[in-house]
């Protein structure tokens, strides 16, 4: 007894740990850098007159989409169905919403489909998709040419930018290049293209050993343990909604940006895909058709709006 | 100690957010926790005793050929499930089985999947406890069954089994447990129960803390639960330590030495008298305590 | 030629692996014999009561109940061993059940009775081993006299035409072993047909009908039990018999 109450407290001891770079309420005020507030989002295009019966998968009209629910902004589970989040069909009672949902949506409207999502782990939605129990994975997915050798990939959906994230009050909070984070102490996760490739573009950086996850890169920044990280947009954009003491470097389009090998390289990096089965081009054109209308800034526009509908707890 | 209130009230926030999804969670874990345990322990025993029918030479090669088939199959069985990562076998199982036909077979539900999956595991481990447990029991029991003609089935289900199912409950338990807890990775083919909540409470607002204590709260009521109900089962099997008299002991046969037969008799000992055989007999019919009250 | 016999043993042999335990053995039982077999220990005896009930399967050989053979193809071993009642050296009580389910279960599950008529039965015999106060006991609960008593009772109550004993008082503590051979004793004034391995000579003489000596997997000499344990012609009896009663 007495051995679990201790095991309890380290635990809680621990959890404070965490809880201080997850805990603080989002500044629905604070617009990350890098948006275009003044995109206006198009309504959605009416093609149900296409004929969409013959798309295999589709033939009961019902649009099945996998993704984790638990990878904010793009996809997470809230207990209420609030801002059109949707049923999560093998989650009795508890809804699905995000960036991906309204992507999701957006394309079953469109084609007067019934949208279904299912929560999956992110290791077997690939499998899932080939084995046809889903139709498509909208869940962040890279358009890499290794995945893209396993299933067909729509889109991109998003342009996950390449970006760093500072803290307000640094020294580097106005850099506008990468030439500007000079000298500066810095990780990024494990296993990225962020840590392995961006942060050495960066003059006398100083990088210490990665993080293992996007909890503990953005800890160390929140405890000064660096000055700055490199991420993707997103996971940048979910860390200071929720900590308004954090801002977020975005070069892109700049001459001050990271380098690739080649414009494919950057691609496979930053573009994000829906993938479906292996040789359904008749969906994954079905669903090009709805994301061509839309543009780069009109997919921030909706990405900044899934970051405002994010549940606070 | 701030941070330890802080950990209580964030807890208190994410429960009152959230309880109705950790209740559905802790209900999904403990289904697919007990029906999986208890057909995983009937496949179990099923291979258990396929694996311990006896032959010898004298018997027909048809016999023989199909027991030594039994064996190799349950071994093969056991080895492949008992081997492999169970998230593996339920990608397999799930989604291997669209995969592989063309998607002309699809799974009825993921629950018949998780509890095909999870149960075809917890066979495998059982299989072997079985195994162990029959072995355990001394032959003599078998011996003694089969003196008084009883089949092989008739031995097993009436003799061994009881005291190889009585012997294995522990392992039972055991499997109940790692079932409670494993059934996490079945997320891996979407089943969503007690663990998966965690990672969208996670995944949604990185309250990793609170939340894993809700969780390893709720795994500890259901194991402390489970072994707590295990243990009465076993002191309801092993029976009570004393037993109750069918009537005074007459003392006909207590210990002594052979005496040589006396050459009229052929009583064992003095006969008992008819008047107390007979209230002895109405006694045992009746119970003891008839009227009594 | 033994049309009265019940059971009869017709060139029986034994061998594990390259060992032979028993070779050429020949002997019949008739009804209400009571047949002691004697020898050594590992001169075959156990062995030999286990291939008459077909625990072990014999060699070569046949073991021929009712003028039809046990052994060959085809006969069921179980119906048999219904008929033929052992009593093991070990006892081998059934561990999962009380004293009476011990006595009952063969009747229920083997005889197709009727529960209250197996029950009926049990306890006739049971009363009659002495242990019918001990109904409710586990056998973990009750001495080893007592566990055999109840064994007997077990192998009565499927009513079998010979009952086959293996050393019943030879796991016994020593103040134990006469209420068992009281029992035995019972029994076969009441006539029933047993064939007995015992180191009782006491026994053997006083009780058994015919007595039958092993030597090295055969019968050395065989015949009534004044003629085998008071004069027996073969040297092997004599230096056994001298060896037994010398210590």
């Amino acid at each position: 007894m007495k051995r679990r109450t201790l095991a309890l407290l380290l635990s809680a001891a621990l959890a404070t740990t965490l809880s201080a770079c997850g805990g603080s309420p989002a500044a629905s005020s604070d617009v990350p850098a890098g948006s275009a507030p003044a995109v206006t989002i198009p309504p959605v295009e009416d093609l149900t007159d296409v004929d969409t019966s013959s798309i295999p998968g589709l033939e009961d009209g019902v649009f099945t989409v996998g993704m984790e629910c638990a990878y904010a902004p793009y996809n997470w589970m809230q207990m209420t169905d609030a801002n059109g989040a949707v049923p999560i069909s093998n989650v009795p009672g508890s809804y699905a919403n995000g960036y991906d949902v309204i992507i999701a949506q957006r394309i079953c409207d469109a084609y007067g489909w019934e949208l279904e999502i299912i929560s999956s782990e992110w290791d077997s939605l690939t499998p899932a998709v080939q084995a046809g129990t889903m139709d498509a994975n909208i869940c962040g997915q890279s358009m890499t040419a290794q995945r893209m050798e396993e299933v067909d990939m729509a889109g991109p959906y998003y342009y996950a930018n390449i970006v760093c994230l500072t803290t307000r009050d640094s020294q580097y909070a106005s850099a506008t290049s990468i030439a500007d984070l000079a000298g500066g102490t810095c990780t990024s996760q494990s296993g990225t293209i962020w840590y392995d490739t961006c942060l050495p573009q960066i003059p006398d950086a100083e990088i210490l050993s990665p993080a293992e996850t996007a909890a503990a890169m953005v800890m160390q920044l929140q405890t000064g343990t660096v000055d700055f990280v490199c991420t993707d947009l997103p996971t940048a954009m979910a860390a200071a909604a929720r900590d308004d003491s954090l801002v977020i470097l975005d070069f892109s389009g700049t001459d001050g940006d990271f380098q690739f090998a080649s414009e494919q390289a950057r691609a496979e990096n930053v573009n994000q895909g829906i993938a479906v089965q292996k040789g359904n081009t008749q969906l994954r054109d079905a669903i090009d058709a709805v994301l061509s209308s839309l543009t780069r800034e009109q997919l921030n526009a909706i990405m900044d709006q899934a970051i405002a509908i994010q549940p606070e707890i | 100690m701030q941070r330890f209130l802080d950990l209580l009230q964030d807890i208190a926030r994410l429960w009152q957010n959230y309880w109705p999804g950790y209740l559905n969670g802790i209900r999904s874990t403990l289904i697919l926790a007990v029906v999986a345990t208890l057909i995983g322990c009937i496949i179990g025993f099923a291979c258990g005793v396929l694996n311990t029918i006896p032959y010898t030479k004298q018997d027909r090669p048809v016999k023989r050929f199909f027991l030594k088939l039994i064996r190799v199959v349950v071994r093969v069985y056991v080895e492949v499930f008992r081997g492999t990562p169970m998230v593996l076998q339920a990608v397999f199982i799930y989604y291997g089985l669209p995969y592989f036909t063309y998607n002309a077979v699809q799974w009825p539900s993921v629950w018949a999947a998780a509890i095909v999956v999870v149960s075809i595991n917890t066979g495998a481990y059982m299989a072997e406890s079985v195994r162990g447990g029959i072995l355990s029991i001394d032959p003599g029991q078998t011996e003694g069954a089969k003196a008084i003609g009883m089949t092989h089935v008739q031995t097993m289900l009436s003799v061994i089994l009881p005291q190889a199912f009585r012997n294995i409950l522990p392992q039972i338990g055991n499997n109940f447990i790692i079932n409670v807890k494993d059934t996490s990775v079945m997320f891996v083919i979407t089943f969503t129960e007690f663990f998966a909540f965690h990672r969208y409470i996670v995944g949604i607002n990185n309250m990793y803390f609170p939340s894993a204590t809700i969780e390893m709260v709720g795994y500890l009521t259901m194991t402390l639960v489970a072994s707590f109900l295990l243990r009465a089962l076993e002191r309801r099997l092993d029976g009570s330590d004393s037993y109750e008299l069918a009537q005074a002991d007459p003392l006909t046969m207590t210990a002594g030495t052979y005496r040589r037969p006396d050459p009229a008799g052929g009583t064992l000992s003095q006969p008992p008298d008819p008047e107390a055989q007979d209230r002895i007999r109405q006694q045992r019919k009746h119970g003891r305590n008839r009227g009594e009250r | 030629m033994h049309s009265d016999a019940i059971l009869e043993v017709r060139h029986l042999s034994k061998s594990f692996g390259s060992h032979q335990v028993l070779r050429d053995i020949d002997f019949t039982v008739r009804p209400g014999d009571v047949t002691s077999i004697i020898g050594a220990s590992g001169s075959g005896k156990s062995t030999l009561l286990r291939c008459v009930n077909l625990l072990e399967a014999p060699s070569s050989g046949q073991v021929i109940f009712h003028g039809q053979d046990m052994t060959a193809p085809g006969v069921k071993a179980t119906q048999y061993r219904s008929k033929v009642g052992m009593v093991f050296q070990s006892f081998n009580l059934f561990h999962n059940m009380t004293v009476l389910e011990n006595c009952v279960v063969g009747q229920v599950k083997v005889l197709k009775r009727p529960k209250a008529q197996a029950r009926e039965n049990a306890l006739k015999y049971l009363d009659q081993v002495g242990m019918g106060p001990y109904i409710h006991a586990k056998p973990r609960q009750i001495s080893g006299g007592q566990k055999q008593r109840v064994a007997i009772a077990r192998a009565l109550a499927m009513e079998p035409e010979v009952l086959l004993f293996d050393e019943p008082t030879s796991a016994l503590d020593p103040e134990m072993v006469g209420e068992v051979l009281s029992v035995m004793h019972t029994l076969a004034q009441q006539g029933m047909t047993m064939l007995v391995v015992t180191h009782e000579m006491a026994f053997a003489r006083d009780v058994s009908s015919h007595v039958v000596f092993m030597a090295d997997g055969v019968i050395c000499e065989q015949g009534d039990p004044q003629q085998v344990l008071a004069n027996p012609t073969q040297q092997r009896t004599r230096d056994f018999l001298a060896r037994f009663m010398a210590r």
